[in-house]
């Protein structure tokens, strides 16, 4: 192998470690926690995994605390709900979350915790259906809904043995995944199709543009180091209600495997086609760079530090540095807001600085991991074929 | 003193070089930071308040 090989196997190998790392971490003790649901509890005691029960001081039994979660844009969203003897959801909190905090905050302003709040077991605590969602933090809200049904439902059916109505699991199929299986397919045209150079260059210049009006400012769902993650850590959301997270994740890696081609970062990625748009107004082009390849090594460094602390605190989103909602959003640090007005001059004079130097994704990123893994597969599998008969 | 094309193109290479490091500590700056807060929100959980039904 070559020194390239063994350092990212060494690389794999510090991953897998980190994640046992990460699962090793003991959990915070949540009874004080759960005892603030009832302040007048004399006793929480725990009855289940996830439920416990909180006696008043004449024995009476004052409701359960139950924690339930569910999976938003960047990993779970954790509640503790509590709810009362007859099945009602008196109170709630964020107990943990691994979403862009914009996301929660945006929830909170705008007063959709107290939406969920005192939904009953018989309600069919759906969005869109008997609770109104929050722009521009949909998967956020509608985690914190299924997280909030799946806590009524488990004292329902558990201590209070109540009924529950047939809950009718709707598969979220709406225009973003509509518009991103179109950009797989022109990809697949500009690759399959016998067309000529010019008309494919216009083919993915109008799928950069698309990508850019939608997958950036229209919905805000960019391909960010968090998806890897989530994949990772074993974060698999229910796929009726991220279609989106899954149709990316596996056009993404079968175009890789099947075609060898990174389609979304040359296709269809909006901060890539910001970059695009930005060169030609400034006339970018490559430019000589010094230490290029210590700036390289750099960044792989930074890479392996983000992706290493989201194994050890399980938390797959809160490392991501990438400045895309920064950039479509206008939400971020101030490190990320600095971070963008470099880029934004920089992408101007150098062609796509982002890719080179600092996306996570790109060549010498995940990208190049991910191709070190599959010929390690590749030549494996190859080496174990039993040869055929000449 | 005037300046040849090629200490001109050192410097330019240097320049970017330059922008390029300062956009690494940044980005370095922040995931640093996340971690930190990371650590504090775990250790401050219990603070946390509850919404009531009204």
């Amino acid at each position: 192998m070559r020194r390239r090989d063994w350092i990212a196997a060494a690389v794999l190998a510090w991953f897998v470690a980190c994640w046992f790392i990460g699962s090793s971490r003991g959990q915070s003790d949540l009874g004080p926690f759960f005892a603030l649901a009832y302040p007048d509890a004399t006793e929480v005691v725990r009855i289940s995994d996830t439920v416990s029960r909180a006696d008043g001081p004449d024995g009476r039994v004052l409701g359960y605390v139950a924690e339930a979660s569910a999976s938003g844009y960047g990993g779970p969203l954790s509640l503790v709900v509590a709810v009362d003897p007859e099945g009602r959801a008196e109170s709630l909190s964020v107990l943990r979350h691994r979403e862009t905090p914009a996301f929660v905050e945006r929830l909170k302003r705008a007063g959709f915790l107290d939406r969920l709040a005192g939904r009953t077991n018989r309600d069919p605590i759906q969005l869109e259906e008997d609770v109104d969602g929050v722009s521009g933090a949909t998967y956020t809200a509608r985690a914190a809904t299924q997280a909030v049904r799946r806590a009524v439902d488990e004292v329902a059916q558990g201590p209070l043995d109540l009924p529950i109505p047939e809950r009718e699991r709707r598969v979220v199929f709406g225009a973003p995944e509509v518009v991103l299986l179109c950009l797989f397919g022109v990809a697949v045209a500009q690759r399959r199709l016998k067309i000529s150079k010019q008309v494919k260059n216009r083919l993915r210049w109008a799928s950069l543009i698309a990508g850019l009006v939608t997958l950036g400012l229209l919905y805000n769902h960019p391909f960010v180091l968090a998806h890897l993650n989530m994949v990772m850590l074993g974060y698999w959301p229910e796929w009726q209600t991220h279609l989106f997270w899954y149709i990316l994740i596996v056009g993404v890696l079968a175009f890789k495997s099947i075609e060898r081609w990174n389609v979304y970062c040359y296709d269809f990625c909006p901060f890539g086609a910001a970059q695009d748009l930005l060169g030609m107004i400034g006339g970018a082009k490559s430019r000589r760079v010094r230490w290029s390849d210590a700036l390289i090594w750099a960044k792989r460094g930074l890479i392996v530090a983000a992706i290493s602390l989201a194994l050890i605190y399980r938390n797959p989103s809160f490392t991501s540095y990438e400045i895309f909602g920064t950039a479509f959003r206008l939400e971020g640090s101030n490190l990320q807001f600095a971070l963008l007005a470099s880029m934004v001059f920089a992408a101007m004079f150098y062609s796509r600085p982002w890719c080179q130097f600092l996306c996570p994704l790109h060549r010498q990123g995940a990208e190049g991991l991910f191709d070190f893994a599959r010929m390690q597969v590749t030549n494996t599998w190859k080496r174990l074929r039993p040869l055929k008969p000449t | 003193m005037e300046t040849t094309p090629s200490a001109k193109a050192d410097l330019s290479a240097t320049l970017w070089s330059l922008i390029f490091a300062v956009c690494l500590l940044l980005a370095s700056a922040h995931v640093a930071l996340s971690a930190v807060e990371q650590d504090q929100e775990e250790s401050g959980l219990i603070e946390a308040t509850f919404t009531r039904a009204r």
